[in-house]
């Protein structure tokens, strides 16, 4: 498996207190790694500093053997994408116009006119399961299929390393799993590399191939799900005492 | 399904010339129907012949005065509300745009009130001192002032914000506007020319006030048209679209500047004329699209044809002494309550 993302002794604070400290991690290709922790513990700032949001970090973050901060924000766009968590949306445009947005890095000063642009949206809205809605404004459509628009959007820019923050924290259950399935389906069969910030300790637990869990600004543990699983680590990440039920086929918190 | 996509985007591209077409035509009857409005009767004919006698010289047999009450007087009012209708429309799809608010107009950051004060400056200036300093330049001047400090009170330390620029705004537009209550308050008398200077009126536009509208207005429309995309992914939220690509502060401050530009000419050409340009991009966002390429010429079009008919109105309510920017607002402002409150409810 091939390295695209290796962040190495990252540190950085607001208004120069530490806020991250010494944070240590590797993605590979096609990986799928949540990111958990408590509210407060750093998740969506790493995220920031990863995409630029905010500057002055102290440390590395190597971009497929690149600096970061060396890559053009316009190139960057054309690698990864973020998707955040759904959000009041004012403007009327329709489905497929939001999705075809996607394509902007790739297609800078051109309207999404061409044949073969018109079908790779299509065919991204139809792995979605968006298609139906394509015509529809997007105010008009439910919470989950705004946020599977929205991931469609994200996927239009042909990422190699695709941001969840919090994307599905708004959902119900059926659409969560459903988005979940999208993701882990089109990502595995891109080689895309997936960072999801969540709060779905299940979710994470069943469908990640790594985790890190953050604490108060550090890396407390970061390996594969079943390694790290245990009532130390609930103890010790998220200050509350759980029963886990476990066995070969799946896992479930008792609180 | 497939082929349906491909469908709906001709479909809409129909739809988009069409809108287009039909506003061009009624922006071209609108004109002519001017052309041929007002106490001195002159005919079509006449009224073509004395065109192009002043374009390409050909010979006429038309009376001087009648001559005179076209070109001088009816063309040059009738395209400076085409221009600055297209002009506040195009600000004010800007405006919502870098505001990521579909309810914000191009006055919202007070560079009209910068524009009120600069006039108003002027006019007490000429009257107390007897010196002439043109209205139309202090008014420029005051509208870009108004600018500078509206973008530097709201940049901080990772760009502009649309919060910040609507904070600064209203702070900046507030002062400005006790200031000119206090110039009212000094020209005594004279208030009633600061008042209707502010109110917006087309009344007496001449060439000059042409020359000096319609290549910022063409100029502005061209700039952004090229930066369309830009403008569509900001409405998506400033994170979002860093992560498409685009640096939405250098984004934002080019459009901030590019629709203050248009602001600024055409309130200092014609003061304050209201709802215009709220009112277009709202209600075409609304019924044609949002998509900036599409709706930049279509609202450029439905602004100069709003405009142009509601001068039209008052010159035939009033021989022009209802200012146009008082009607915009009578009708405007009950007509927007309307399709508000409908929308809301569908």
């Amino acid at each position: 498996m091939t390295e695209i993302l290796k962040i190495e002794n990252l540190y950085f604070g607001y208004d120069r207190k530490p806020f991250l400290k010494n944070i240590c991690l590797e993605v590979n290709e096609g990986e799928m790694i949540s990111v958990i922790g408590e509210n407060g513990s750093g998740k969506s700032t790493l995220l920031k500093v990863i995409n630029g949001l905010v500057g002055g970090y102290k440390g590395k973050i190597i971009y497929k053997g690149k600096d970061i901060r060396k890559i053009k924000h316009l190139d960057r766009a054309k690698e990864i994408a973020v998707l955040y968590q759904n959000f009041d949306y004012k403007f009327m445009f329709n489905c497929f116009e939001v999705v075809s947005m996607g394509l902007y890095p790739h297609r800078k000063n051109s309207i999404i006119t061409r044949k073969e642009d018109i079908d790779f949206i299509t065919n991204i809205m139809e792995l979605t399961d968006t298609l139906q809605f394509a015509n529809k404004n997007i105010n008009h459509i439910s919470g989950g299929q705004l946020q599977r628009v929205l991931l469609a959007r994200a996927l239009a820019q042909k990422p190699k390393l695709l941001f969840l923050d919090e994307a599905m924290s708004g959902l119900d259950i059926s659409a969560r799993i459903e988005m979940m399935e999208i993701i882990l389906n089109v990502c595995k069969k891109n080689g895309t590399a997936v960072v999801n910030i969540l709060h779905d300790i299940n979710l994470a637990f069943e469908k990640s191939d790594k985790i890190i869990a953050l604490k108060n600004g550090e890396v407390y543990s970061f390996g594969k799900p079943r390694d790290l699983l245990n009532n130390e680590f609930f103890r010790e990440v998220f200050n509350v005492e759980v029963d886990i039920d476990y066995n070969k086929k799946y896992f479930r918190i008792i609180l | 399904m497939r082929n349906d996509i491909s469908g709906i985007i001709k479909l809409n591209k129909i739809k988009y010339i069409a809108v287009f077409a039909i506003l061009t035509i009624l922006l071209a009857l609108i004109a002519v129907a001017g052309l041929c409005m007002g106490a001195m009767e002159i005919e079509l004919g006449d009224i073509l012949d004395i065109i192009l006698n002043k374009i390409v010289g050909i010979e006429i047999t038309v009376k001087e005065n009648a001559a005179a009450v076209i070109w001088d007087i009816r063309l040059p009012r009738i395209l400076c509300a085409c221009f600055v209708g297209m002009g506040l429309a195009i600000s004010g799809v800007i405006f919502q745009g870098i505001l990521q608010n579909p309810l914000a107009d191009p006055y919202t950051l007070g560079i009209s009130t910068g524009a009120s004060f600069g006039a108003s400056l002027a006019i007490i200036f000429n009257l107390i001192s007897g010196i002439y300093f043109p209205t139309v330049l202090s008014a420029l001047i005051g509208a870009f002032i108004t600018l500078i400090f509206v973008i530097l009170i709201s940049k901080n330390g990772t760009g502009f914000e649309s919060s910040n620029l609507i904070i600064s705004g209203i702070i900046i537009s507030s002062i400005l506007s006790s200031g000119v209550s206090f110039i009212k308050m000094l020209a005594g008398e004279n208030v009633s020319a600061i008042v209707f200077w502010i109110m917006g009126s087309l009344s007496a536009k001449g060439w000059n006030d042409v020359f000096l509208v319609a290549p910022v207005s063409v100029a502005c429309i061209i700039f952004s048209m090229f930066l369309a995309r830009r403008l569509d992914i900001m409405t998506l939220g400033d994170s979002t679209a860093d992560s498409l690509g685009v640096d939405t502060s250098k984004t934002r401050l080019i459009f901030l500047i590019i629709g203050s530009v248009i602001t600024a000419v055409c309130v200092s050409v014609c003061g304050v004329i209201g709802f215009i340009g709220l009112i277009v991009p709202h209600l075409l966002r609304f019924w044609i699209t949002s998509k900036n390429r599409a709706l930049i010429p279509i609202s450029a079009l439905f602004g100069a044809v709003l405009l142009l008919l509601a001068d039209s109105i008052t010159r035939i309510l009033s021989n022009g002494e209802i200012p146009v920017g008082v009607l915009t607002t009578l009708i405007g402002g009950p007509f927007f309550i309307f399709v508000f409150t409908h929308r809301e409810r569908s």
